[in-house]
């Protein structure tokens, strides 16, 4: 049985997601309890000792992420669930860590839940909760860390390390500073989604590059980047002018 | 005869007294012997010592010369040439060989120009002066003369100076402009005796002193013979001594005193023998012929007259050789004068060259300069060009800024146009009663609107994902309707639906028309066909539907109740413009009316990611 906790500020939110979860109770989940705060939840972790928490990002004036930095340890697996607050969805998926918006769809939560039954590492899940805060200090979200599934499991990315991404079909090739490859579960466009943000640029189809390690630029119809590891990429013809505007923008 | 001193550069030699000049010429020597190194300084050394012992050793010295001449050559030291060239040339005139003397001191002229040495040409100018004078070309020697004078008083200096003042009071004197000879010797002989320099004053003295005697001023004469004389004894210089006694001997032979005429006379002769000075021993005995014949003492006059005789003779033949000497100076300078024609011919030649040269340079810096010019316009034209094409492309990029803006405001408008269609759909389960639905609608209400805001942020999205988004909203519409409809999507495999990108939502108002309106008063199962193929570079988007489509006011009036066509295809129409105008391609929207239902083709130019 899993012990299920759910914490959110908002009332019929705990009770819709209470009466999504009475089909599977029965056979798996005991819900053993809900908060409404960060005072509460941490009243209620230490108690319940919850084996999975639904956790809404937005708790009152807090949020979920300082009940998180409040507990002294996380042994548990967690669940967020937000409407719309993009930045968190953002830290979230930096940090692999599942999540459900609202209003829930109730595929959606079924398939989370599978995912969670299946997930081999669990011990994983305070790493990537350490990672989460510390991309997300005062409330900010400066990413610095990444998690990225791998063939064998999870694996903690320094961000500022990768120097491009590659597309491989459904897998992504990650190469660092220090000539390390890295090939992850993750197709390119996925990256290209967290990263764009984060002066990354996705020059060709099959390649996304850290603006960070561009050497020099090669004019040409859509002309080449040399990457401080020597490595030339091609720039799409379509892409050079957003390209160059954002260089431009640096 | 020479009764006057033309001072040159030789002249101060005779200021060394005979262990002096013995001690000069042994030191030089030494140097030579101990030192063979083949330098510069040996050359200064051989030239040295040829000018010390012109007078004394003529071939030596002229032997010295050469070598001088030789080693300057092999080391290729233009001074030391042109050195070499004076000092032959002073040899030659030393030797009275006026023509050969003329040549050297003119090659070391042409020699010195490398050098741009004022006070070598000084010095040449001066003893140029001296052959005219000696061929009483006296006009020429005058302009050598001045020349000299001119640099030497810019170079301020004094000796030189002196010796160009004394040198024009002789011509003068030659000259019988006496007035200016004085006055030419008398500013020679402030700036000499300022100097101190004993040897120039006496030589000074004794020309006043020749003056004054022509002039038959004979005090002054004396006065000036008697301190030329003073002072020649003081530094040691016999030749003067020699001049200036005869001189007071024909002053005293003048005035009728015999006895001291005759006495000065010979002390004269005895000194112009010890210089062994043929000229002046001529002077003397003559005077004391003349002196002996006043005596009417007529056995010694004789004897002396005949002693000068003998002398004048090698003395006339002197003269014979020096009116020679002019005719080939005359030759020689006439022949030179054609050489210099040919010269100057050439040198005209080599200048036309030089100024064609020079034109060719002219011409290239023009040629250069044009080009810069060119270039520097070309500069300024491209920069303005770019200028322009910069202000343009800001201008167009605003432009994008404002149909962007209008275009983000038209996506906008798509959001209220949904909500409020979907928000009825809902209120509608509730009025049924139908929670379960009412939840699944909701969801997937929330997914849809999730899906547009994000996709609304977008210029253009990939097909895949706008497609995602339409599935998604005719699911909606058709559990709405309790699947009154089916639809069906297909996109040609051509196309990349990832890479290929068209602006979000563009089909959704035609597919809501066909829901609303086509399919509102049908009877039987409505039907949707989404079809996407490429047609040339242009992507053809086909909504076609089975509905009451030949029925265009349930198109209009069922829209809203203006009875103008719906929020939806107006904007569609409003946004398919500002993609022609922003990238001047014809997109376009056909509608044809089907025998069943409707068919609207959209045609968007191809646009792909990457």
């Amino acid at each position: 049985m899993i012990k299920v906790l759910i914490i959110d500020d908002e009332q019929h939110c705990i009770d819709r997601l209470y009466k999504l979860l009475i089909p599977s109770q029965e056979k798996l989940i005991e819900i053993t309890g809900s908060a409404q705060s960060v005072e509460e939840a941490i009243g209620a972790v230490t108690l319940l000792k919850p084996d999975l928490i639904f956790l809404d990002v937005q708790l009152g004036e807090k949020t979920g992420f300082d009940l998180l930095r409040a507990l002294p340890a996380i042994n548990f697996a967690i669940i967020f669930t937000t409407a719309f607050e993009k930045f968190a969805i953002q830290a979230i998926k930096f940090s692999a860590i599942d999540y459900l918006l609202k209003p829930i769809d109730e595929g959606d939560l079924n398939v989370a839940l599978l995912k969670l039954n299946n997930e081999k590492a669990q011990k994983t899940i305070s790493g990537k909760i350490d990672i989460l805060l510390d991309n997300t200090q005062k409330n900010n979200f400066v990413p610095k860390k990444m998690i990225v599934p791998t063939i064998s499991g999870f694996e903690f990315v320094d961000i500022a390390n990768i120097v491009r991404c590659e597309s491989d079909i459904n897998y992504t090739t990650i190469f660092f500073r220090d000539t390390k490859k890295l090939v992850v579960a993750k197709t390119l466009k996925e990256f290209e989604e967290l990263l764009t943000d984060h002066s990354f640029f996705r020059v060709h189809n099959s390649h996304l590059i850290n603006l960070d390690f561009i050497k020099s630029y090669n004019k040409g119809k859509g002309g080449s980047i040399v990457l401080k590891d020597g490595t030339e990429i091609e720039v799409s013809q379509r892409r050079k002018d957003d390209f160059l505007k954002k260089l431009s923008e640096l | 005869m020479r009764k006057i001193i033309f001072i040159s550069f030789s002249l101060f030699l005779s200021q060394l007294g005979v262990a002096q000049y013995a001690a000069v010429k042994d030191s030089f020597m030494a140097v030579l012997k101990h030192n063979k190194a083949e330098d510069t300084n040996r050359v200064k050394t051989l030239l040295n010592l040829s000018y010390t012992i012109v007078y004394d050793r003529p071939d030596s010295s002229m032997n010295y010369a050469d070598e001088a001449m030789e080693l300057s050559e092999k080391l290729k030291w233009q001074k030391g040439i042109a050195g070499s060239f004076r000092q032959k040339g002073l040899v030659y005139y030393t030797l009275s060989d006026n023509v050969n003397s003329m040549d050297y001191y003119l090659k070391a002229l042409k020699a010195g120009r490398t050098i741009h040495s004022e006070i070598f040409d000084a010095s040449l100018y001066n003893n140029i002066a001296n052959i005219y004078a000696d061929l009483q070309d006296y006009n020429k020697a005058l302009d050598y003369y001045s020349k000299y004078l001119s640099i030497s008083r810019k170079l301020k200096s004094k000796i030189d100076e002196v010796r160009g003042l004394n040198n024009m009071g002789n011509v003068y004197f030659e000259l019988n402009n006496e007035a200016s000879g004085i006055s030419f010797f008398n500013e020679a002989l402030a700036i000499s005796e300022e100097m101190g320099n004993k040897s120039m004053s006496a030589s000074i003295y004794n020309n006043l002193g020749a003056i004054f005697l022509k002039r038959k001023n004979y005090t002054s004469a004396l006065n000036n013979f008697e301190k030329s004389y003073e002072l020649a004894n003081e530094s040691g210089n016999k030749n003067i001594k020699a001049t200036a006694l005869n001189g007071i001997a024909e002053i005293y032979l003048n005035q009728n005193k015999y006895s001291q005429a005759e006495d000065y006379s010979k002390r004269s002769l005895q000194i112009s023998k010890e210089v062994n000075d043929l000229s002046w021993q001529v002077n003397a005995l003559e005077t004391l012929s003349e002196i002996y014949e006043k005596e009417k003492n007529y056995k010694n006059s004789l004897n002396t007259f005949k002693q000068a005789l003998i002398l004048k003779d090698s003395g006339l033949s002197n003269i014979k050789a020096q009116k020679i000497t002019r005719m080939e100076m005359q030759y020689q300078f006439d022949k030179q004068q054609a050489l210099n024609k040919a010269t100057a011919d050439k040198n005209r030649a080599l200048a036309a060259a030089e100024i064609n040269r020079q034109k060719v340079i002219r011409n290239a810096s023009i040629g250069l300069g044009g080009l810069l010019l060119l270039i520097a316009v070309a500069g300024i034209v491209l920069y303005k060009r770019r200028k322009e094409l910069l202000e343009k492309k800001r201008e167009s990029e605003f432009n994008v800024l404002v149909t962007d803006t209008e275009m983000k405001a038209l996506r906008a408008q798509m959001n209220p146009h949904f909500i409020f269609n979907s928000l009825n759909s809902i209120n509608d389960y509730i009025d049924k009663h139908d929670s379960v639905k009412a939840t699944l609608y909701t969801t997937k209400f929330a997914k849809l609107m999730r899906m547009i805001l994000e996709n609304s942020e977008q210029k253009e999205i990939p097909i895949a994902e706008d497609l995602k988004a339409l599935e998604l909203y005719m699911q909606l519409e058709a559990l709405r309707m309790n699947n009154k409809f089916t639809y069906e999507i297909k996109v040609d495999e051509n196309i990349d639906q990832d890479n290929t990108l068209i602006p979000p939502l563009i089909l959704q108002p035609f597919v809501e028309n066909s829901i609303w309106h086509g399919f509102a008063q049908k009877q039987g199962e409505g039907k949707i066909l989404i079809y996407i193929h490429k047609d040339g570079n242009m992507i053809s988007c086909i909504v076609e539907d089975n509905g009451n489509g030949k029925d265009e006011s349930a198109y209009t009036k069922a829209g809203d109740n203006t009875g103008k066509k719906s929020l939806g295809m107006k904007i569609t129409k409003a946004r398919i413009d500002i993609i022609n105008s922003l990238k001047k391609s014809n997109a376009a929207v056909t509608t044809s009316y089907l025998e069943e239902g409707t068919k609207i083709e959209v045609k968007l130019p191809e646009a792909l990611l990457f």
